[in-house]
């Protein structure tokens, strides 16, 4: 090698290792951010429509007035207020559709395309569903059906599109709605002990919920909605266990029995404590 | 994200979910998912059981995948309620909770060393985790 070569070498020769080990260190970064991002836990939220199925199991009445009311929905000019109060109508969509008030159903269903476009998300809400909506409104089984379909598309497009903040707030307010008009239609609430009991396994849902919020505390959104709900999730902390077994787990045909595991329930202090703390929560939101 | 296989997937759960589901009285749980899953780390899905319905949980793996292995473990106590690999990684279980509880669905790609080796083998890819309930 001659000393121009040498002396060429020599002095791209660093250059090239600090680009090896820019590299390296640039994998190593990937790796550690696929690791990190491989061991994040999804964490899903039941639909609203879960908890309006306790509602009719127990034969109870439809009340219009628990709904947020169709005019709000002009007030909703941010991100949090809006993506917070499409779960809020999305529930109330539910809630209309499993009661069978159609009008309502497609009052709900409109506003609900109209806030889409707002947040980004209208096609969702496609041109072919709304029609569906209109020609099911007679049919309760349909209805119910596509008010699923409806919520499943929405949560499916958030997910791929990464719109985490807008799923994690959507979850949100459609959990505190479906708590809220569990809370504000029960005239039993506080005496009935298989609906309290009810209520209380909803601290599993909270616990879910609280996770997903905690993951993202660093968007402002997130962490202003987390900050609100901590009161809540206080309550659902401090729900009585009434028993508590280990998990025994025995197969019965195909099926897995669990057995054991806790039973919750709340006293009628702590309902009355949550009815009014969800409805604090629940009337901040709506208003803006 | 591949999303072609990702709406191929969406169409499949979409189907899938009112065939053999209706016919024994399950219905569609919206906490199913669609979940990028690999030979390397475990993908974890954290899932709120009611005592008042039966769960069917399937696994539906994307075209290419050969065997998944997934396990429903409670993650409190990390009982593992089920275990697919003492099965022959069967793709669906049906699971009765006596109490309400959450649990941790983990799902993982199994590759044996000759698989690695197969250029053709998929070591990567989206499986849907199919939920179904009905009442008791």
């Amino acid at each position: 090698m001659n000393k121009f070569k040498l002396l060429l070498f020599a002095s791209f020769f660093p250059i090239f290792l600090h680009s090896c080990s820019d590299k390296k260190r640039q994998n190593d970064l990937d790796n550690e951010k696929y690791a990190e991002e491989k061991s994040r836990i999804i964490y899903r939220i039941p639909s609203p429509i879960e908890i309006f199925n306790l509602l009719q199991n127990a034969q109870l009445d439809f009340h219009e007035q628990v709904l947020n009311p169709l005019g709000n929905w002009e007030n909703y000019n941010s991100l949090k207020s809006q993506a917070l109060n499409m779960g809020i109508y999305s529930a109330d969509l539910a809630y209309t559709a499993a009661y069978e008030q159609y009008q309502e159903s497609l009052l709900y269903f409109n506003l609900i395309r109209k806030l889409g476009n707002k947040i980004g998300i209208g096609n969702v809400f496609s041109d072919e569903m709304a029609a569906r909506v209109q020609n099911n409104l007679n049919n309760a089984d349909s209805l119910s059906t596509i008010s699923g379909a409806y919520y499943k598309g929405m949560i499916d497009y958030l997910t791929e599109n990464r719109k985490t903040t807008e799923l994690a707030l959507i979850y949100t307010g459609g959990w505190v709605e479906a708590l809220y008009i569990l809370c504000n239609t029960i005239d039993t609430l506080g005496t009935n002990d298989q609906l309290m009991k009810e209520l209380a396994d909803q601290s599993l849902v909270a616990q879910n919920l609280e996770a997903l919020l905690l993951l993202d505390t660093n968007v402002i959104e997130i962490r202003n909605a987390y900050t609100e709900l901590s009161p809540l999730f206080d309550v659902f902390n401090e729900v009585e266990m009434l028993s508590s077994e280990e998990i025994q787990v025995a197969t019965v045909g195909d099926e897995i029995v669990v057995k054991g595991g806790s039973v919750y329930s709340f006293d009628k202090a702590k309902c009355g404590n949550l009815k009014l703390l969800v409805n604090q929560i629940r009337s901040t939101w709506i208003l803006k | 994200m591949n999303k072609k296989i990702l709406v191929l997937l969406s169409m499949l759960l979409f189907f899938v979910q009112y065939l053999p589901a209706q016919k024994e009285g399950f219905i569609f749980n919206n906490q199913s998912d669609n979940i990028e899953v690999n030979t390397l780390a475990s993908s974890r899905v954290n899932i709120v059981c009611s005592n008042e319905n039966i769960y069917k949980f399937r696994i539906v793996p994307d075209e290419g995948i050969k065997k998944v292995h997934f396990r429903i473990i409670a993650p409190k106590t990390n009982i593992v309620i089920y275990d697919n690999a003492k099965e022959g990684y069967t793709l669906e279980k049906t699971l009765n909770m006596q109490n309400s509880l959450v649990v941790m669905v983990e799902i993982k790609l199994v590759a044996t060393e000759d698989d690695l080796e197969d250029e053709d083998f998929v070591s990567n890819g989206w499986v849907a985790l199919l939920i179904e309930h009905k009442l008791k």
